[in-house]
């Protein structure tokens, strides 16, 4: 068995998700069911209620506080919303956080994650998308596939950086050389396994490319965008010190104005300090 | 002594050193003067320099440098052994310390103590290619014995390096060590990093809370362990009381507050940063924030229950006040009503009147509540009551009783009572209504007409005792002159005679037949008919009649035609009173037909579940009116009444036809039309 298939093999064996989020995205579902029940399902679990509660009231969602109830939370983030922050917190908290590598821990690597979530959630509002739901989890999800390396295969991810920064080269194509498979591909397969929305698979399998196969897509254009933002603002870190080149296709997709990003800095920095003590904590 | 011969040697002679000092230092700078320069005669020396503990600031201060030009470097030289921490071995050593920096090549640092007290360093800066010998370690600390000697003994008074000093080195020595103890034993994590965030010194607590021991946290740099979004972020003055997460070196993260003073350390800038774990706050700011969740979910709940409550009451305020209304509406109603409506206990006692009932009694309403409903009765026969009430109390519908009640006056009256029984809502009765209806005038109309039938009845009885014995009476007399009549025409042959006879038979049978009647009627109308009702073949029984009348019908010139078609046909009749009936109806049918015919036929007539038969007898006599018809059936009737009769006869026959049709069970029909005829049916069921 070669380390790509190993590695495969390993989302088998992975974590499934909390029997709390089937429930709710059962809830969701289905059409009759009230938010009452939806929040009566969420306060099965202390802790994860108490978590979604901090995170509706964080300045992300802009209600500083005012939310008080799971009801009130469902009522005023939505329900698919509340899904979101549910799965976010159980995937957080399904892996561990104490490997280190050298100069590379996966507490960064949730932070980089954090932050291109806090990221795309911002640009996609500021761009007067109405539809916010999935942006946050899209950003938090796409580099998964780095935590299953980090997981299931740390001394030959090792290897992965040195190669990369040996070589200059993309770690895309330095877990290709070594792995046998890159962190979107693994990453994107665990998400199928998760039953993730497709959209969302999407951005784990193109986000560095910022289109899927040349088709343009609002989602991945974005996370691909905050990415590459996250690096920048140096919030988190991905492992790696390369700062890639955005694809030409999102400016057409996004239709970004001048200096947009720029006043967003502060918004961003603020949302992003606050949200990362909330959920890593 | 000192090897000159060697690649490195001191210049300096230690005689005449001592020379020197003793001789031309009057002054502790001509001491620091000298003794520099000395030192300086050395082979490879770049630099040497000297610095003494200040006593008010516990700084290092740089005294001398040799040569001076290099001043800004001793600040750097400096520097370099706090990074390298020489200080805490100086402290625990009185052995000279060397080291190695790439800028400045090999830097040799010899410790200046008194009682144990570091009061001063003499560092000497050699170019990298020169190391110092041993021999030549030892021959410069004894030139720094020499120095300690002069500036502690010769020149103590001088340079104010007295016995006092003394203790406050011996007592500082014990504050820094006390100071050390402190600082490690305190629960607050204390980090000195440079300005480029490298670590200079931790206490314990930090080093604890950073995962990794003193010696391995020096030199690191602190962004390596704090999870912050601006890596500048010490670069501001001050900052107090940030919330941040440090991130132990194996990755976990904990929360903590933490203080970011400036302090300036022998002239050098440091970051001093303060540590606080606050995870134990957190949690409790969790616990605080839960509870305060709980709280405002079950605020949120009672104040959706007290909202829900409101509504009920709202609602139950308003059904009351529709009650009262209706209350108010019936009680109105019951007070004004004529009817006396008394409501009882379960035990029959009065517990509310209306105004009829005190109008009607003159008891007043106190006199009236907590009695007996029945007290206001004059009873006959209370046992009587009692059965009735108690048989039909806990029965779930009314009773009504006819009682005699007396007022408070002695005035008598008869009502109507209804009891009704009120139920509450698991179904018990509760109480009983009761409903009054004066029927005084009633109970009189009532009384008067048992009166003025009994009195009929009477007079009724009268009469037909009275009609028997006259018929009696008449009958005795008749036969015998009906007997001797017909006796006298078989003697009598004068024609004439004859004739007169005959007149005198006919008129006695008529009377005899008048009689028969009044004496049937009569026994007929007394209530003790006996029918003998069998199944007979009525048709033989009509055709016999028929030939009696033959030769009356004959006598009248009038046809008499049967057209009965059947030979059988059977019904149930009492066979005497039938032929009563078909003998009458036949008779008058000839008695008021001047001419013409008389039709006799039978018809069947069947319908669903009976099968029936009509006789019908049909005349061409003078008819009826039609308005007179119902008139028919009287007794003593005949239409003709009145002076102009032109028909014999008491008018009895249509009366005994009728009141045996109605003993028999069976109708009669009759169809007339003046001057044209009239066709009278008899229908009977047939058996």
């Amino acid at each position: 068995m070669n380390i790509s298939e190993k590695l495969i093999n390993s989302i088998n064996n992975l974590p499934t998700l909390p029997t709390l989020y089937n429930v709710i995205t059962e809830a969701i579902e289905d059409p009759y069911s009230t938010n009452t029940k939806l929040a009566n399902i969420i306060l099965t679990d202390q802790s994860t209620t108490m978590k979604v509660l901090k995170v509706a009231n964080s300045p992300l969602y802009g209600f500083h506080g005012k939310i008080d109830s799971i009801s009130d939370a469902i009522l005023y983030i939505g329900r698919n919303e509340i899904k979101n922050i549910v799965l976010t917190l159980s995937i957080i908290s399904s892996f561990s956080k104490r490997i280190n590598l050298k100069g590379f821990r996966p507490i960064d690597l949730w932070a980089h994650s954090i932050a291109v979530g806090v990221i795309s959630r911002n640009i996609a509002q500021a761009l007067g998308e109405k539809k916010l739901e999935n942006y946050f989890l899209a950003g938090i999800l796409h580099d998964i596939g780095k935590i299953i390396f980090l997981e299931y295969a740390v001394e030959e991810y090792k290897k992965v950086f040195e190669l990369a920064k040996k070589k200059e080269i993309i770690i895309n194509d330095a877990e290709k050389q070594i792995l046998g498979i890159n962190h979107e591909e693994i990453g994107q397969l665990l998400a199928k396994k998760w039953r993730i929305p497709e959209t969302i698979q999407n951005v784990i399998l193109y986000h560095s490319k910022g289109s899927i196969l040349k088709t343009p897509d609002f989602l991945v254009s974005i996370v691909h965008l905050s990415n590459i933002i996250a690096h920048i603002l140096e919030l988190g870190y991905s492992g790696y010190d390369i700062i890639q080149q955005p694809s030409p296709i999102i400016w057409d997709t996004l239709k970004i104005k001048k200096g947009m990003i720029t006043s967003l800095k502060d918004k961003i920095i603020n949302d992003y300090t606050n949200t990362v003590k909330l959920i890593i904590l | 002594m000192i090897d000159s011969n060697k690649i490195l040697s001191l210049k300096f002679n230690l005689y005449d050193y001592l020379k020197i000092i003793s001789n031309e230092c009057n002054t502790k700078d001509e001491l620091f003067d000298v003794t520099l320069k000395e030192l300086s005669k050395m082979n490879g020396l770049k630099s040497s320099m000297l610095y003494i503990l200040n006593e008010s600031s516990y700084d290092y201060d740089l005294i001398k440098v040799e040569p001076e030009s290099f001043q800004k470097n001793a600040v750097e030289v400096f520097d370099i052994l706090i990074y390298k921490n020489v200080f805490t071995k100086l402290f625990s050593n009185d052995e000279p310390i060397d080291l190695f920096d790439e800028k400045y090549g090999n830097i040799y640092v010899f410790p200046l103590k008194k009682d144990s007290i570091l009061y001063g360093l003499i560092i000497l800066n050699f170019n990298s290619k020169t190391t110092l010998k041993d021999e030549l370690k030892e021959q410069i600390k004894l030139f720094i014995a020499v120095f300690n000697a002069c500036n502690t003994s010769k020149y103590i008074n001088k340079y104010e390096v007295n016995s006092n000093v003394n203790n406050k080195y011996l007592s500082l020595q014990e504050t820094v060590k006390n100071l050390h103890k402190i600082l490690n034993s305190i629960g607050e994590g204390l980090i000195l990093a440079d300005l480029n965030n490298l670590i200079v010194d931790t206490n314990l607590f930090a080093s604890s809370l950073l995962g990794l021991s003193k010696e391995e946290l020096l030199g690191k740099n602190l962004n390596e362990f704090f999870l912050f979004f601006d890596k500048g972020i010490f670069k501001d003055e001050i900052i107090n009381n940030e919330e941040a997460l440090l991130i132990k070196y194996d990755g976990s993260p904990i929360p903590i507050i933490y203080k970011n003073h400036k302090i300036i350390l022998d002239n050098i800038t440091y970051n001093l940063l303060t540590l606080n774990d606050i995870t134990d706050r957190k949690m409790m700011e969790d616990k605080i924030l839960e509870a305060k969740f709980e709280l405002e979910n079950k605020v949120k709940l009672r104040t959706k229950e007290l909202y829900e409550t409101n509504i009920k009451l709202k609602e139950e305020i308003l059904r009351k006040e529709k009650a009262e209304k209706e209350n108010l509406r019936l009680i109105s109603a019951i007070n004004q009503s004529y009817s006396l409506i008394f409501i009882l206990d379960t035990d029959l006692k009065i517990i509310y009147v209306n105004k009829a009932v005190i109008k009607k009694t003159k008891y007043n309403e106190e006199e009236l509540i907590g009695k007996n409903i029945f007290s206001l009765n004059i009873i006959d026969n209370i046992d009587d009551i009692n059965s009735i009430t108690n048989k039909n109390l806990n029965k779930e519908s009314y009773f009504s009783l006819e009682l005699e009640s007396v007022s408070k006056l002695d005035e008598k009256f008869w009502v109507s009572a209804y009891f009704t029984p009120v139920k509450n809502s698991n179904g018990e009765i509760i109480n009983y209504i009761c409903i009054q209806e004066d029927i005084t005038d009633l109970k009189n109309y009532q009384h008067e007409l048992i009166l003025a039938k009994e009195k009929v009845e009477k007079s009724l009885k009268a009469k037909t005792i009275l009609l028997n014995k006259i018929s009696h009476e008449f009958r005795t007399p008749l036969i015998s002159v009906l007997g001797f009549s017909e006796m006298l025409e078989t003697e009598i042959r004068n024609k004439d005679h004859l004739e007169m006879i005959n007149g005198i038979k006919e008129g006695g049978k008529r009377l005899l037949n008048s009689l028969d009647s009044v004496l049937l009627l009569s026994e007929l109308e007394s209530s003790d008919v006996k029918l003998n009702i069998k199944s007979i073949n009525i048709i033989p029984v009509i055709n016999s009649i028929l030939i009696l009348f033959e030769s009356l019908a004959h006598f009248k010139n009038i046809d008499i035609i049967n057209e009965i078609k059947f030979n059988k046909l059977f019904a149930k009749v009492d066979e005497d009173y039938f032929r009563v009936m078909i003998h009458q109806l036949i008779d008058n049918a000839i008695k008021f037909t001047k001419h013409g015919k008389v039709i006799v036929s039978v018809s069947l007539i069947e319908e669903e579940n009976c099968n029936k038969a009509k006789i019908s007898i049909k005349d061409t006599g003078i008819g009826i009116e039609k308005n007179k018809i119902d008139n028919l059936f009287t007794a003593f009737k005949q239409l003709s009444e009145g002076l102009n009769r032109d028909y014999d006869g008491f008018g009895l026959g249509l009366t005994l036809v009728k009141k045996i049709s109605e003993l028999m069970n069976c109708d009669i029909e009759v169809e007339s039309d003046l001057n044209i005829g009239s066709t009278f049916s008899i229908i009977i069921d047939q058996a």
